[in-house]
């Protein structure tokens, strides 16, 4: 694992990657695959199963999304401590 | 149980390619910060989750392609035999699916037996909305084919009939043989339309024959487990046609049979009276005529029932050969008896002469006349005779004779039926001489009737022809009045003309003699008088020959001349000389004496009150 960057600017940087990601996410087709999976394509037990997992997946992806935001958020305040303290 | 999948194939794929692509989408996603460390982690698990269980699931689904072609399908409430397979596969819990390769649902019954839940089901469908007719949509001919082999395999086994019965509503019966009926008079329409015959390829009507041959077996099966159940009340809210189609297969008792004929023909009657008739070809009347011939005893008990009403015998059926039929074989003496036949022939009778006089019973069979002609045969003695019993007053024997006599073929046809004529005739016991003196007057009234009659006919004939003769030279004296110039119309032929025709007439070449057709008729009338005398004295003695009445070698009776002039009085000198001169008994006397006087004096007396009666 490479070493954390501790000045300001590669932390903002960092924030900055995770967004990224983040946003890449967004747009991910796996948030809404769930809604291919329906009734309407398919009956049975184990379609209701893909169904489920499929909802989870996209819950996940939100959530991975969601998660990275936060971290960058963390990355930004503590950016900001450091120029608080430099200043 | 295991579970049960139902998929839309191009769904599915859909889905497949969607779930590739977030896949890719997340392969995509790399991030190697520490703080990202918890979202890859999430991210890994989508991954996991598409990768390792749904991508092979659904590629298992859509690389199965066997199912390719194989869709769910939605079965509609009229499509007999897929609702029919529905039912079926429904009941086992299975679903419906297209199948391209394999039997169209018409033949998926074929491959294995029948079993009473195959039958139950299809009783079920038929008595649901798959069993009428949506819109009056016929049914398709495959559909037709395929119900009349199940129905005909059913009706082959006791246990399915067991089963399909209950199970078929009276509503189902209804329904079905309305549709199936209907559905065959619409295809004999359609063949009949083009040139008003059927040919061998345009019958397309089998299987709905068959359909309906079936139902009936399977009803008379059921009868006769049940006697005390009553078939016929099946038929009471089918059309009339729908109903003989069954009806004619149910084996019917006379009686039954004629009170539901009547029944049914009476309901067709109004239907044609009162709408506009659109279907060609056999009617109810027509069917159920038709399974009255084939019945024994049903044609004279259904000639009873409708003696109120002919009609309902002979102005029914699109074939008016079938009414005819019915009528002489129900009025034949061998069927019905006499006090029964002086009831409804004169009825019949008269439904003849009304009908001549309406044309649209003489266009619908021209035959009318000859059809009456048939009917009368062993019944002219009742029917003509002025002393007869019978209720035919002098007007209307007069019309009898008039439509008989009108009709060349209709006269020909009464000739022509020599037994069944004599049919009428009574056959006394050979002791009882009144009685045999009674029935010897009866070949000679009957000998009168048809010989007076001929007569008539060969009168009418030379006046008819006269007529055309006299006409010819009335149109000739009018041709004369036009080619003159300036002389004094007349439509009289004169001068060189009337020479003409009398030079003609003298020469015999003029059309319609009536002179001497009247003399050759008497002269014939003569003859055949003397010969059915000769002939009828000739067996008498015979008879009292073989009962020892008369000597074996006693002189044998005269025999008349033909070829002289006066065979009458001739033939009635020498036997008189022949009785004197025989030394027989005063018994034996007395008979022949009858028996021959019977020919000749009653003979004639019938002879001139018919001549009489001919002339108006």
């Amino acid at each position: 694992m490479p070493p954390t960057p501790t000045t300001p600017d590669a932390l903002r940087a960092r924030a900055t990657q995770l967004r990224s990601v983040a946003s890449t996410l967004d747009r991910c087709e796996a948030i809404d695959l769930h809604r291919r999976a329906g009734d309407d394509t398919w009956i049975g037990p184990t379609p209701r199963r893909c169904h489920d997992d499929l909802i989870t997946i996209g819950h996940l992806v939100l959530l991975a999304g969601r998660d990275l935001r936060a971290a960058a958020h963390d990355l930004d305040r503590r950016a900001a401590a450091l120029d608080v303290a430099g200043a | 149980m295991a579970g049960l999948l139902g998929f839309d194939p191009s769904l599915v794929a859909a889905l497949d390619a969607a779930m590739r692509r977030a896949l890719a989408d997340l392969d995509c996603v790399r991030c190697t910060d520490v703080d990202a460390t918890a979202a890859m982690r999430r991210i890994a698990q989508c991954r996991s989750l598409l990768a390792e269980r749904w991508l092979p699931f659904t590629a298992g689904v859509l690389g199965c392609r066997a199912m390719d072609g194989y869709r769910p399908v939605v079965v509609e409430a009229g499509d007999l035999t897929a609702v029919w397979a529905a039912a079926v596969t429904g009941r086992e819990g299975w679903r419906l699916l297209t199948d391209p390769l394999g039997p169209s649902p018409a033949d998926l019954v074929g491959a294995g037996p029948l079993t009473a839940r195959d039958a139950i089901a299809l009783a079920t469908v038929l008595s649901g909305a798959a069993g009428a007719a949506p819109f009056g949509a016929p049914l398709d001919p495959g559909e037709v084919a395929w119900l009349a082999g199940v129905l005909g395999r059913i009706a082959a086994d006791p246990s399915l009939v067991a089963a399909f019965l209950p199970a078929f509503t009276t509503n189902g019966w209804t329904a079905l043989c309305d549709r199936l009926a209907r559905d065959r008079q619409l295809r004999m329409t359609a063949a009949l339309l083009d040139d008003a015959r059927v040919s061998q390829d345009e019958i397309e009507w089998d299987a709905i024959d068959t359909a309906f041959a079936a139902l009936g077996a399977m009803v008379v099966d059921d009868h006769e487990r049940h006697p005390l159940s009553r078939p016929v009340l099946l038929l009471d809210e089918m059309t009339p046609f729908a109903a003989a189609m069954l009806a004619q297969h149910l084996v019917l008792g006379a009686g039954e049979l004629a009170a539901l004929t009547r029944e049914l023909v009476t309901r067709e009657r109004i239907l044609i009276d009162t709408t506009a008739e659109t279907l060609l070809g056999p009617r109810a009347a027509d069917l159920l005529l038709a399974t009255i011939l084939r019945t024994p005893g049903a044609a004279a008990t259904y000639v009873l029932t409708v003696r109120d009403d002919p009609g309902l015998l002979l102005g029914v059926s699109d074939d008016p050969a079938l009414g005819r039929r019915v009528a002489i074989m129900g009025t034949d003496p061998t069927e019905m008896s006499a006090a029964d036949a002086e009831q409804a022939v004169p009825d019949l009778v008269r439904w003849y002469l009304d009908a001549a006089q309406r044309s649209t019973e003489v266009v619908r069979n021209p035959a009318l006349a000859s059809d009456a002609a048939d009917l009368v045969a062993p019944y002219l003695l009742p029917l003509l005779r002025s002393t007869s019993a019978w209720e035919m007053p002098r007007r209307q024997r007069r019309a009898l004779e008039d439509l008989l006599l009108g009709d060349d073929a209709a006269f020909d046809h009464l000739l022509a039926q020599r037994d069944r004529v004599v049919a009428g005739l009574g056959t006394p016991l050979p002791t009882d001489t009144a009685a045999r003196v009674a029935a010897v007057r009866d070949i000679a009234d009957l000998l009168a009737l048809i010989d007076t009659m001929g007569q008539a006919r060969v009168l009418r004939s030379a006046e008819a022809a006269r007529a055309e003769w006299d006409l010819l030279w009335t149109v000739i004296g009018y041709g004369q009045n036009l080619l003159r110039l300036g002389g004094a119309a007349s439509t009289v032929a004169s001068g060189a003309v009337s020479v003409l025709r009398r030079a003609l007439e003298a020469g015999g070449w003029a059309w319609g003699d009536v002179p001497a057709a009247r003399r050759n008729a008497r002269a014939d009338y003569d003859r055949l008088t003397t010969v059915a005398a000769a002939s009828l004295v000739a067996t008498t003695f015979d008879e009292m020959v073989a009962a020892g009445r008369i000597p074996h070698d006693a002189a044998l009776p005269p025999t008349p001349d033909p070829s002289a002039g006066d065979t009458g009085s001739r033939y009635s000198a020498a036997f008189s000389a022949w009785l004197t001169a025989g030394g027989f008994d005063d018994d034996v006397v007395f008979e022949l004496a009858a028996i021959k006087q019977a020919i000749a004096s009653d003979h004639e007396t019938t002879a001139d009150e018919n001549a009489q009666l001919l002339d108006g």
